[in-house]
């Protein structure tokens, strides 16, 4: 048997880029990506580089706090799910599966409730559809990329736990995408947010639990 | 084998949370007691050899392929032996440990420093009997031939043995291992890591990818199964103080 596995190991390549590495090259890719996408759509459609961010003076210390708990909460939902842990198995399952289950309604209800698209609408001369045509697109774009370059940098390193890391991994990448719609987007009307918004971070996180883990899977 | 006639005993002074592994028939069999109390020893291995594998782990990881060799001397035994619980035949186990050490090989790059490597490959073992399982869902489930559990070389009867003693171990034996297969995956690999392998809850649950409650749960399922087969096939429990111990009745 040992002499079957050597010349079985002989013939088999292995990679030799550690996670970290590709972990690291993953949130480079996803960073520059999601601000290249955000950017180029904004300009495109708008006109300007942060239409979402553009708001009445009266609301801009609240948006200024949503999009700090935006960026917080994409930072954590990313966290646990590339983290491997001090054991080298990943996040625990708890922390997986809160992370699954809540980025997309605490998202929601940081989108949805509150002041925060009081926006300027004077000066964003452009309709905003009900379906959200435009942001379910930059949400794909965006949420795809993400969740492909974690799958690679986590690529057969997962040995417990695969469906629950997908689901978490399926989450971050939604949760980045919805702060670039967010940044992208001026709307304030609710079936638009819930759409073009929400939605995308949810189908994200299902995805990330259905496809993801045949590829994490070591 | 031993150590399952090993865990069968214990089951009966089940503790999920821990507990002494002193092991008796009875009052009367008590020469027994030290053979199987080194049974129950099996559980985890010396701090010197998971250091030492951790370090080979390290080694192998970073492309150094000469660590291939004592990593495999020092991994094989225990690894092995976890494949043939997750397995029902020997050429399956067989199968299952080769897949693990490939995954093991292709993975290496993603091994962390510092984590324990025998965790670490039971938890590939686990991945990889899982899609064996999935592979084969469509087809009849094979529960293992129920009447070869105690392969001659590996019943090694303690010296102060006396023949009808090793008769009743092997009863237990038979009745726990059949008992063992028949059981859930979840259960089983819960109960293996937890009762013969050694592992905490909560080292468990990571190995499984669960939460330390649920692991806590399956061992209790196993166990309660365990406990009715082993009564079933007309054992009986014996109380001492707060233990309880299996007899024949």
């Amino acid at each position: 048997l040992s002499a079957r596995i050597r010349t079985a190991i002989a013939s088999t390549p292995a990679s030799t880029i550690g996670t970290r590495t590709r972990v690291l090259a993953a949130l480079a890719a996803a960073s520059v990506w999601c601000a290249a996408v955000v950017v180029f759509a904004s300009r495109v459609v708008y006109h300007r580089y942060a239409p979402g961010l553009v708001v009445s003076a009266a609301a801009a210390p609240y948006k200024v706090v949503v999009v700090l708990l935006l960026v917080t909460l994409t930072a954590v939902a990313t966290l646990v799910a590339i983290s491997r842990g001090r054991r080298g198995l990943g996040s625990g399952a708890m922390w997986l599966v809160l992370t699954s289950a809540l980025v997309a309604p605490i998202y929601a209800a940081l989108v949805i409730a509150g002041p925060a698209h009081a926006h300027d609408q004077a000066s964003i001369a452009v309709t905003v559809y009900p379906w959200a045509p435009r942001c379910v697109a930059l949400s794909a774009a965006a949420g795809l990329l993400v969740l492909g370059a974690f799958t690679l940098a986590l690529r057969h390193s997962v040995p417990a736990g695969a469906r629950l890391r997908g689901a978490a991994v399926g989450a971050a990448a939604g949760a980045w995408a919805g702060l670039g719609v967010f940044v992208f987007c001026p709307s304030d009307d609710l079936q638009h947010l819930l759409v073009g918004h929400v939605l995308p971070i949810v189908a994200l996180t299902i995805l990330g639990m259905t496809v993801v883990p045949r590829a994490l899977r070591l | 084998m031993q150590f399952v006639a090993a865990c069968a005993l214990v089951l009966m002074a089940e503790r999920i949370s821990g507990g002494t592994n002193e092991i008796r028939f009875n009052a009367d069999l008590s020469q027994t007691r030290h053979a199987f109390a080194e049974c129950c020893s099996l559980g985890s291995p010396p701090v010197m050899e998971v250091e030492q594998l951790n370090a080979l782990m390290r080694q192998y990881g970073s492309g150094d392929d000469g660590a291939f060799d004592p990593l495999y001397q020092l991994l094989a035994p225990r690894l092995y032996r976890f494949c043939l619980r997750l397995t029902a035949l020997r050429s399956d186990a067989d199968d299952l440990f080769q897949e693990t050490f490939l995954r093991l090989h292709r993975g290496r790059a993603t091994y962390l420093a510092g984590a324990n490597v025998l965790h670490w490959t039971f938890a590939i073992a686990r991945s990889a009997s899982l899609d064996r399982l999935r592979y084969r869902r469509r087809r009849p489930e094979f529960v293992g031939v129920t009447g070869d559990v105690a392969d001659a070389e590996e019943l090694h009867a303690h010296e102060s043995h006396r023949p009808d003693l090793e008769l009743l171990a092997e009863d237990l034996i038979r009745v726990v291992t059949v008992e063992l297969r028949k059981m859930s995956e979840k259960n089983r690999v819960a109960y293996v890591l937890l009762r013969e392998e050694g592992l905490s809850v909560k080292e468990a649950a990571l190995v499984l990818g669960t939460t330390a409650d649920v692991v806590k749960q399956r061992v209790h399922r196993a166990c309660e199964q365990l406990r009715s087969a082993v009564g079933a096939a007309g054992w009986e429990e014996y109380s001492l103080g707060k233990l309880l111990y299996p007899i024949r009745a």
